[in-house]
């Protein structure tokens, strides 16, 4: 944690900067300065993330199989709870991050003054079914952050055995990139065929015990155009489902290779 | 006396090939251990494998009775040729560190020993010598009363009389029901402290008996039995 916090918060603070300039500018109308506020803002969450990204593997790589693996891996701790304690510490900035990303996109409404105009976009877009999308956004990012944790260990864990060890880093790359596109078939698949998830209705959301892929056919048919666009289209929630077991699955299995494939160099 | 370590048929192999063919030892307790002989005859891959390091090696490694896992990582203390600490750590804030990690770290006396080899708290890693950086490694390692002290190259890349230092915070930092396994190709250094010694050539078992014994049976100093066994 101790690391991330030297490297992270920079560019935390460098959005809120431009954030604070663009407040300035807007209040003095430097319509230059706010315009390019504006676009700073929309795209200030994507360097957030990146680096975040960058320190999380950077972290799990060299903590576990760097010099300081030399150190971690000697503690008298099981490679469950170590795994877990990084687990632990990259959702955190990881989330953090994602919480700047989205107050960026805020603050650039803001900034431009089109914070008046979102629930007019909101309605026509969502209708009553804002607030529990939000909801079901939140949870299946959360759950999903989880899945792409799991890959990454997965994938870094097992680039650091015997037959990969010499080039680690490219193989890394290589299982996270297999790995990944193997999760998202699956979630793909979940949401699609398991028979459970959330219908948005022109009163809110209901749950539904259809398949999303049912719902989609017999749903371009019925769209008439007058209601919100999402009026009438399910959304499978086994997607999460698919989420969480491939997460569980691929930290057991990087536990397993921590315990008896890997190597530190 | 009872056998602390007890390795049977070990076998690693690296992509180049094996490294360990098949090596059988026990170590018992309260001894200081030499373990000896040429760069890449599988030393500190065996040491790895003991402290919990390398998972994939064929054969039974047992300490204490523990094959290496959270148990053997509660009574061995590890000093790796490599610096593991982050290069901005300060000194006192790595004894700190070590606190936190290990219930058998004494932290009085890692400051002491700190104070006696002129190291201050407050001085950072990367501004610290090669030898400072050694010393205050072993320093950490040898402040745990542990089981098994496992001690890769202690002395590579210190000058001679930092090598002294380093022995004196060796031999005046393990207690007698604690075992210290030492490897070092400074054998004529060192040897005054071995009670055993451990040979290995070519991942192979040469030696392992009493450093006593062996100076007995052949006539010649540890440092001059090396040099005939491992002459190219």
């Amino acid at each position: 944690m101790k690391a991330g916090a030297r490297m992270i918060p920079i560019s935390y603070l460098a959005t809120a900067a431009v954030f604070l300039v663009g407040l300035i500018a807007r209040s003095l109308k430097i319509h230059q300065v706010t315009t390019a506020t504006t676009i700073l803002l929309f795209f200030a969450g994507i360097p957030c993330i990146i680096i975040t990204l960058i320190y999380v593997i950077m972290r799990f790589h060299k903590g576990m199989f760097g010099n300081e693996g030399y150190l971690t891996q000697t503690l008298p701790v099981g490679k469950g709870q170590l795994l877990l304690s990084k687990l632990i510490s990259s959702y955190i900035w990881m989330v953090a991050s994602a919480a700047v990303f989205v107050a960026a996109w805020a603050g650039a409404m803001v900034v431009s003054n089109n914070l008046n105009i979102m629930p007019d976009i909101i309605d026509f877009v969502f209708g009553n079914s804002f607030a529990p999308l939000v909801i079901f956004i939140v949870v299946s990012s959360a759950v999903q952050l989880f899945a792409f944790l799991g890959e990454l260990y997965f994938a870094i864990s097992l680039a650091n055995t015997r037959q990969f060890l010499k080039n680690n880093v490219v193989f890394s790359v290589v299982f996270f990139f297999v790995t990944n596109f193997a999760v998202s078939l699956l979630e793909l698949a979940a949401m699609l065929l398991i028979p459970l998830g959330i219908k948005f209705t022109e009163t809110g959301v209901v749950w539904t015990t259809k398949t999303m892929l049912g719902d989609l056919i017999f749903n371009m048919e019925a769209f008439t155009g007058n209601q919100p666009l999402l009026s009438g289209i399910s959304i499978g929630v086994g997607s999460c489902f698919a989420d969480l077991a491939a997460g569980i699955g691929l930290l057991l299995a990087a536990v397993w290779l921590l315990n008896h494939k890997t190597s530190v160099k | 006396m009872s056998s602390l370590l007890e390795i049977r048929n070990l076998f690693k192999s690296y992509d180049r090939g094996p490294v360990l063919k098949g090596i059988s030892l026990n170590v018992e307790s309260g001894r200081i251990v030499g373990v000896v002989g040429p760069n890449g005859c599988g030393k500190t891959t065996m040491f790895k494998i003991i402290a919990g390091l390398i998972g994939d090696y064929q054969g039974t490694v047992l300490i204490d009775g523990n094959p290496p896992g959270v148990k053997s990582k509660e009574i061995i203390s590890f000093l790796p040729e490599k610096t593991y600490l982050d290069e901005g750590i300060k000194a006192g804030t790595a004894i700190s560190m070590f606190a936190d990690f290990y219930k058998d770290f004494d932290r009085q006396k890692a400051l002491e020993m700190l104070k006696r080899f002129n190291l201050e708290p407050g001085m950072k890693l990367k501004s610290m010598s090669k030898g400072m950086q050694e010393k205050l490694q072993l320093i950490l390692v040898m402040s745990r009363a542990a089981k098994l002290y496992i001690l890769d190259e202690p002395l590579s890349g210190i000058d001679p009389a930092a090598r002294d230092n380093i022995l004196d915070i060796i031999l005046n930092n393990y207690s007698e029901n604690s075992t210290v396994m030492l490897s070092t190709h400074l054998i004529h250094d060192v040897e005054r402290i071995f009670d055993d010694i451990i040979m290995i050539g070519n991942g192979t078992l040469l030696v392992a008996e009493s450093a006593d014994a062996l100076r007995e049976r052949t006539g010649k100093s540890l440092d001059q039995y090396f040099r005939e066994v491992f002459r190219c």
